[in-house]
């Protein structure tokens, strides 16, 4: 039983890129590739091997041949050309950019074969060929139909995954069941996975106590962590989100942010281990770049710091030409921010104050994400814009979307991820096109490098935090995925469960490649039940007694 | 006029007001920042090419005017649309009504029925300890925030003690069917059922005990009295019929409460019914769905007002309508 925060506005894996979606359909689907849970590698799935030509043009993929749908149907090259041609570059948010620009077509010389021909280099190719980007899903199902509408994107999915589609009673839970035909031997160990969908954070939790629930794999608060790794009977695990990112983005069209000095200024004046020490109770990695420590062959750690030093950051406003004016104000700017957690807001009023103190008066503004949304990127109306848990991964291309100069769409403004610092770098843009191009991984990690020292030189975005994604789950759940790139993220294949005689017997209680961190002991454990039930207990005292008192007076005011 | 006649009129009378809530609601729906597409891509990179072909596909590259008028059609010709994501509206809908009503039944039941006893029997003892008690505890019941409550309760009777369920509507784990089920529900629907009781029962509460006060101080209940009738028979024979026309009007009224209560509580609770639908619905702006919801509201509404008046002639025989 798993626990899920909302229900899936669709099981069609190929055209959304969103958690609850490919958590359920994770199952259901399969891709061409799968992630190693901590190197973020692609392994191998569908596609059992794969060849490129030297010049990167040509791909070849070798598909695993004993794999049926679940209606019966044989799987063959012909799925995987349907799906790359005429589904994926048309209908998944980033399906136009990273397919439908860079494949030219999917030959198929055999039935187990399928060949990709490529516009040009586009190295990237085989990162983005996971389930988050490229699930595979059935021709004889969906050719000559509307594939957004498709009745089966909602009922009776039909994939080639681990678990076949049981039951969805919507907004109660979804029921998958093992798929006995299922082509990788001996898989999947679960009989039954149900996800049950419960919206609010803390009930959620309260379900895992309960025993409703064995396993939430995102999504817990972090003030709930603490408390609960010492709970009897439960483990959690805790690794930095895939990629995703907490960064403040400059708007460089405002004149006092486009000054660099300024924007290094702001650096040096935010405390970033103070943020993640009390807002995220040290369960969160300090941001050092545009990339995420965990895409570790293009992460680089040597890029120019900006220590928290507020004498310094004094200093650069000075000679930015920005001195303190009586009251101890040098300028003001509007931070804007998409409300998606608590934590996320708590953190920009840290923020807020943190330039309060160096004399900037910020002013706060926290939006509902559609209106921020709106107000960021639809009418670019912001000084400084927070955007709280930003991928930059699997493939550093992937920040492209953010820094290269032919994304910036001021005239013809798009909702979602756009170049909204108007950052323009000719440098930075030739980088980003190289390295979409080099198939040579040492010479592609040293180009990514290159960006990242740029990048943070200039400082369009200042990255604070690199996202945690904390699971917890009872202690006789073994298997769990639990990298970087587990959670929402990994299929159920290799989960089972241990009974009471089976402990006895294996003796595994610890899978032996997971990372267990355990929460800073600095904060003390908010205990919720005594923390809620002892004010309500003394408020219902407290009137019961004011009310009996003048009762009491007004009788014997009446009584004289 | 007769009765069947004053019903007639009042329906006819409902159409246009049903009609202008759409357009209303309409209005209001896409004046709201965000749509559909919106949500899908917020806080991911997207290609403005994927952009322009989803807002083709759900008809929202059309003028307002354009879509306002389709879709009025389409409601005209009794077709509530797709969901944005591809179920029909109808349908939706309708597989959660039976949720909704039994926990908007539940919690209708616990309120007025313990909130007239209660009521009554804090009138009949006025200024006692037991007045006194029941008056501080509806104060603090009504004051006391539904998602909060939510949550103690929870904490309480699920987490701590054990004795109730405090997620979804049925043990999943179980295969239980007929009547097996049926008292799992029940059993699931106890928790939200109070939580969203409480704030109508400690209305109810007050409210009878003030109606009750007024009536006791009547003639004719001192008539009774005299006839030498019981406390039991003068309060619920005699006072309670004329003390329950506010009550009547005021359940009438909180029907409506009680549907947005309904999407507090069964979002704490995890209960699939109406209240959940219209959260999901507002945070991913379907549309369709956000439309169909507040056109069931306002029908819901319509229909209690009517019924309220249908009972106040009813239960008090002087009113007669449209005279």
């Amino acid at each position: 039983m798993v626990g899920l925060s909302q229900d899936p506005s669709t099981l069609n894996p190929a055209i959304t890129s969103m958690f609850a979606e490919h958590q359920v359909a994770g199952q259901i689907f399969n891709a061409m590739m799968e992630y190693e849970c901590f190197t973020i590698v692609p392994v191998p799935e569908l596609a059992q091997s794969w060849q490129a030509s030297p010049d990167g043009l040509t791909y070849t993929f070798n598909l695993v041949r004993n794999a049926t749908w679940h209606d019966g149907v044989k799987f063959t090259s012909a799925d995987i050309k349907f799906t790359f041609e005429e589904v994926l570059p048309k209908y998944h948010p980033r399906g136009p950019g990273t397919f439908g620009a860079n494949i030219k077509s999917v030959e198929t010389p055999d039935e187990y074969t399928a060949v990709f021909k490529l516009k040009g280099s586009f190295a990237p190719l085989i990162s983005m060929m996971g389930l988050w980007y490229a699930g595979v899903i059935p021709k004889h199902i969906y050719e000559g139909t509307d594939i957004v509408k498709n009745p089966r994107n909602m009922d009776n999915p039909i994939g080639t995954g681990p678990f076949l589609f049981k039951e969805w009673v919507r907004g109660s839970h979804i029921r998958l069941v093992r798929n006995p035909n299922y082509w990788m031997k001996d898989r999947p160990y679960l009989d039954e996975v149900i996800f049950r969908i419960i919206p609010d954070d803390l009930q959620r939790v309260r379900a895992l106590e309960t025993g409703d629930v064995d396993y939430i794999p995102m999504m817990v608060p972090y003030s709930e962590i603490s408390r609960l790794a010492k709970k009897p009977g439960l483990k959690y695990v805790n690794h930095a989100a895939f990629g995703a990112m907490y960064q403040l983005q400059f708007n460089l069209l405002n004149p006092i942010l486009s000054k660099v000095k300024v924007r290094h200024g702001i650096a040096h004046a935010i405390d970033k281990k103070f943020i993640v020490d009390t807002v995220t109770f040290g369960l969160e990695n300090i941001a050092t770049g545009p990339l995420c420590s965990t895409i570790g062959w293009a992460y680089n750690p040597d890029v120019p710091k900006y220590e928290f030093d507020k004498k310094r950051a004094e200093a650069l406003f000075d000679e930015a030409g920005y001195p303190k004016k009586e009251g101890g104000t040098r300028f003001s700017i509007r931070i804007v921010i998409p409300r998606w957690t608590t934590d996320d807001v708590r953190a920009a009023e840290v923020i807020r104050d943190q330039l309060k103190d160096v004399g900037i008066d910020a002013q706060l503004i926290v939006l509902e994400s559609a209106v921020d949304n709106e107000q960021t990127y639809m009418k670019h109306d912001f000084d400084i814009h927070i955007e709280p848990r930003l991928s930059t991964g699997p493939d550093p291309n992937q920040i492209r979307y953010l820094y290269h100069s032919e994304n910036i769409r001021l005239k013809n403004p798009t909702p979602g991820m756009w170049n909204i610092p108007i950052y323009n770098n000719s440098r930075v843009d030739q980088l980003f096109d190289q390295g979409a191009r080099e198939t040579d991984m040492t010479k592609r990690a040293a180009i990514y490098k290159e960006l990242q020292r740029i990048i943070v030189g200039d400082l369009p975005v200042l990255t604070i935090k690199e996202l945690s994604n904390p699971h917890i789950f009872k202690e006789n759940v073994v298997g769990v995925p639990a990298g970087p790139y587990g959670g929402a993220r990994e299929r159920l294949h290799k989960v089972w469960l241990m009974t009471a005689s089976a402990t006895t017997t294996v003796g595994v209680t610890t899978p032996t490649t997971v990372r267990v961190t355990t929460p800073t002991t600095t904060v003390a454990a908010p205990d919720t039940f005594s923390q809620t039930i002892v004010p309500v207990v003394a408020v219902i005292v407290i009137i019961a007694a004011v009310w009996l008192i003048y009762k009491k007076r007004e009788r014997q005011s009446s009584a004289k | 006029m007769g009765l069947l006649a004053y019903i007639a009129k009042r329906i006819l009378l409902a159409v246009p007001v049903v009609l202008a809530a759409i357009v209303v609601n309409f209005l209001i729906i896409h004046s709201v920042p965000g749509d559909p597409i919106v949500m899908i891509v917020a806080g991911y990179e997207t290609d403005p090419e994927y952009v322009a072909l989803m807002r083709k596909e759900f008809g929202l590259d059309r003028p307002l005017h354009e879509q306002l008028l389709a879709y009025m059609i389409q409601v005209l010709q009794g077709n509530l649309g797709r969901s944005t994501f591809g179920k029909p509206v109808l349908e939706l809908v309708w597989e959660r009504v039976p949720l909704t009503l039994l926990l908007m039944g539940m919690a209708l039941a616990i309120a007025v029925i313990l909130g007239i006893l209660l009521g009554t029997l804090s009138a009949s003892r006025v200024n006692s300890v037991a007045d006194t008690v029941v008056t501080s505890l509806s104060v603090t019941g009504y004051s006391v925030p539904v998602f909060w409550l939510a949550q103690i309760l929870v904490l309480v009777f699920a987490v701590q003690l054990g004795w109730l369920p405090g997620y979804g509507y049925s043990s999943l784990k179980a295969d239980l069917t007929g009547l097996a089920h049926l008292i799992d529900v029940l059993n699931h629907a106890l928790l939200p059922a109070m939580a969203l009781a409480l704030n109508q029962l400690a209305l109810v509460v007050r409210l009878t005990r003030s109606s009750m006060m007024n009536v006791l101080t009547e003639n004719y209940i001192i008539t009774a009295r005299s006839k030498g009738l019981g406390d039991r028979s003068v309060l619920f024979g005699h006072a309670l019929k004329n003390a329950s026309l506010p009550i009547v009007t005021f359940t009438g009224v909180q029907l409506g409460y009680l549907l947005t209560g309904a999407v507090l509580t069964e979002t704490v609770f995890a209960w699939p019914g109406l209240g959940r639908l219209l959260y999901d619905a507002l945070l991913w702006r379907d549309y369709p769905v956000l439309l169909s919801m507040f056109l069931f509201a306002a029908i819901i509404v319509t229909v209690a007002n009517l019924v309220t008046d249908v009972l106040y002639a009813i239960l008090d025989p002087r009113i007669r309508y449209g005279e």
